[in-house]
């Protein structure tokens, strides 16, 4: 089982890349079978019941990583930085999700964790639109996640022979 | 003697929260909290129906979403004067308990208690067992429990309300969720598992002989009368803090406010007069030393200084608005100046726990008055007080199993209403006007909004801004001592954008 877990703020442009891959995989034959979508918005540690229950995790979000406004790039957990320090629980985001997958999984079996991810540059508020760049990678997301999704099913047929 | 303005970004993308401080050779004079965003709701929410508002309202916080849910349930009841049935008090009671709890737990042990690891104290006694407990980001063993069994509490939000945060499963008249002996069963074994970790790891003693303290002489022969006590989390947190004298930073106003917490579900019912709560409301006059009834009708808002159009003077919500208005001049905040009988007040723990009367936090308030490590030490004791009032909750739905949750009720086409509940920053207010069966005003003052508000009409400084005052910083590129009084008041920043970052720090920008 895998679980497309999208992050983003829909409501503050470019940052609801994840939650626009979300309304695109939400449409039907929008996500191949074996796999769930979970809307996580702008949840922090709150999205860690999300990973339950799955053999791999796919996150979705919008990525400050210096390259090309609009790429579109497939991610390792240890490839995104360290969170930085907080000032309110209301704002502890996938950085801190993803230091603290280890803890709250201790003693059980983690799952797999992949990010698809969008570069972007200034965070636009009070509009639910992507900008420009984003409209035509939104595909290319999507086809990371799928690709994703087929990956964990050809594996999970492997073992069971 | 050198001047300097700080200013201090709340968080990492936007800035919802800014400090702007004057500092006069490293000691605070004058200080402004500007909050730069505007967020809507009101304006949201008016000209819907009336039961939208229990599924926007909960989408203000992503923390306090219960606390949302339950104020906006509770305005739409006061204004139909519905009856509520005890068991949907019991469990909106239950689910803001596991919220409290678990919000007290990941604000200290994830945000406030990792500063002490911070290099400025790398010669103190207790920096090696601080980091060991606390160390950012997720290193020390109680931020790791913290947030394993933060995680676990939640189960008893999950049981009833089906997801966390922004859930509606609270109606006017009581809760949609069955009640059943697993569901119960299942809150049992949440509340049993945390009180567990919480006994052993943070308290490093039972939670009856935690409770048995009653006043600071008795805490401190506490402390000294176990290694367990002293170097349990809640030890070292309360030796370190007052090592670095955070018991002498961060008093703020001398005036406290709490609606109290929790309806007594067995008198939670029409007319809705009073405070039938749990926990005593009230407001505590820091002139007179007196304790006053709480009032909802002794609230106002003054925008003076705020970016939102200005009628003059204080209004009450019923009369209130929340039109941007982001003109230049003297505004500075997109927080109103809300006022209690026309005095700045500050809510929180702290305030909810003084006008509750409990023995251990009242003492240390009458000894020190309030400041930073007291508005933490009570986020660390007042879990063991919820966690107990949990399991009695529980005990009672037990009784009543076979009672209903929910009374059917109409709404009405004309009425108003006003809800405070407990929220576990202080006191929530909602403020709703129908017209036509539809929602024609509403109005929503926060915790935050009371500690975090600018200057109202007669210049008077917000709780925070006084809270700054004369604070020493030693190294202004690094005001680690800022960082602690900032935390103390649990800012609840709203949720906004959340996006990953590939090795980028945090900085604190000063100017």
């Amino acid at each position: 089982m895998v679980h497309v877990i999208c992050f983003g703020n829909p409501f503050h442009g470019d940052d609801g890349f994840g939650a626009h891959v979300f309304r695109r995989l939400a449409e039907p034959g929008g996500l191949p079978p074996g796999a769930r979508l979970f809307e996580a918005g702008t949840s922090g540690l709150t999205a860690l019941a999300f990973f339950a229950g799955c053999r791999k995790a796919v996150l979705v979000d919008a990525l400050r990583g210096g390259g090309a406004v609009g790429e579109v790039r497939r991610l390792l957990p240890e490839e995104v930085g360290p969170p930085g320090p907080e000032f309110s629980v209301h704002n502890l985001g996938v950085a801190h999700l993803l230091a603290a997958l280890p803890i709250a999984f201790e003693g059980r079996e983690l799952p797999e964790v992949v990010i698809v991810a969008a570069e972007v540059e200034a965070i636009q508020p009070f509009t639910d639109r992507l900008g420009p760049p984003f409209q035509a990678t939104l595909d290319r997301a999507i086809l990371l996640v799928r690709q994703e999704c087929a990956r964990e099913a050809t594996a999970e047929n492997v073992a069971a022979g | 003697m050198s001047k300097r303005t700080l200013r201090m970004e709340m968080n990492r993308v936007e800035g919802d929260l800014e400090i702007k401080l004057e500092v006069d050779d490293n000691t605070v004079t004058d200080a402004w909290c500007v909050g730069k965003m505007y967020r809507g709701f009101e304006q949201l929410l008016r000209g819907r129906a009336p039961n939208d508002a229990l599924v926007i309202a909960p989408r203000i916080c992503g923390i306090c979403s219960t606390s949302q849910l339950h104020a906006a349930t509770t305005a739409l009841e006061v204004a139909y004067q519905v009856p509520v049935a005890p068991n949907g008090t019991r469990v909106r009671n239950l689910c803001l308990m596991a919220e409290s709890v678990l919000s007290d737990a990941r604000h200290t042990f994830l945000m406030f208690a990792p500063d002490f690891c911070h290099r400025a104290y790398r010669n103190n006694p207790l920096y090696d067992r601080a980091v060991a407990l606390f160390e950012p980001p997720f290193r020390g063993s109680a931020a790791r429990q913290a947030v394993q069994h933060s995680a676990r509490i939640l189960d008893i939000i999950l049981a009833f309300g089906g997801q966390w945060p922004h859930s509606t499963y609270m109606l006017p008249g009581g809760v949609t969720c069955p009640l059943d002996r697993g569901r119960l069963q299942a809150c049992r074994e949440a509340i049993d598992s945390y009180a567990a970790w919480y006994e052993e790891c943070v308290l490093g003693c039972g939670s009856e002989r935690w409770l048995s303290l009653q006043t600071p002489d008795d805490f401190y022969r506490w402390l000294e009368e176990k290694e367990s006590h002293a170097n349990g989390a809640l030890g070292v947190f309360a030796r370190f803090g007052r090592s670095v004298g955070l018991h002498r930073t961060g008093s703020g106003v001398a005036n406290l406010l709490s609606s109290g917490c929790y309806f007594d579900p067995e008198k939670w019912a029409p007319p809705f007069e009073g405070r039938p709560c749990l926990q005593q409301a009230g407001h505590y006059n820091g002139e007179t030393g007196e304790v006053e009834p709480f009032s909802h009708l002794r609230v106002t808002e003054d925008v003076r200084y705020s970016w939102f159009v200005d009628p003059g003077g204080g209004r009450h919500p019923w009369q209130s608005d929340t039109v941007p208005d982001l003109r230049s001049g003297e505004a500075y905040s997109y927080t109103k100046a809300s006022r209690y009988n026309d005095q700045v007040v500050q809510l929180g723990p702290l305030s909810d726990l003084v006008m509750a009367q409990d023995p251990l936090i009242t003492s240390f308030f009458k000894a020190e008055g309030p400041n930073t490590w007291l508005r933490q030490f009570t986020r660390l004791h007042r879990p063991v007080l919820a966690l107990g009032q949990m399991r009695r909750t529980v005990a009672e739905l037990s009784c009543h199993l076979d009672e209903a949750a929910y009374v059917p009720s109409r709404p009405l086409a004309d009425a108003d209403g006003c809800a405070f509940v407990n929220a576990s920053r202080g006191s929530l207010g909602h403020w709703v006007q129908i017209r036509g069966g539809k929602i024609a005003n509403y109005q929503i003052i926060t915790p935050t909004t009371w500690n975090g508000s600018p200057r109202d009409a007669s210049g008077r400084r917000g709780h925070w801004e006084e809270s700054f005052l004369g604070l020493e910083i030693k190294d202004l590129d690094d005001p680690v001592e800022l960082c602690h009084v900032v935390r103390s008041h649990d800012a609840c920043l709203v949720c906004t954008v959340h996006f990953l970052g590939l090795g980028q720090k945090q900085t604190f920008r000063c100017g």
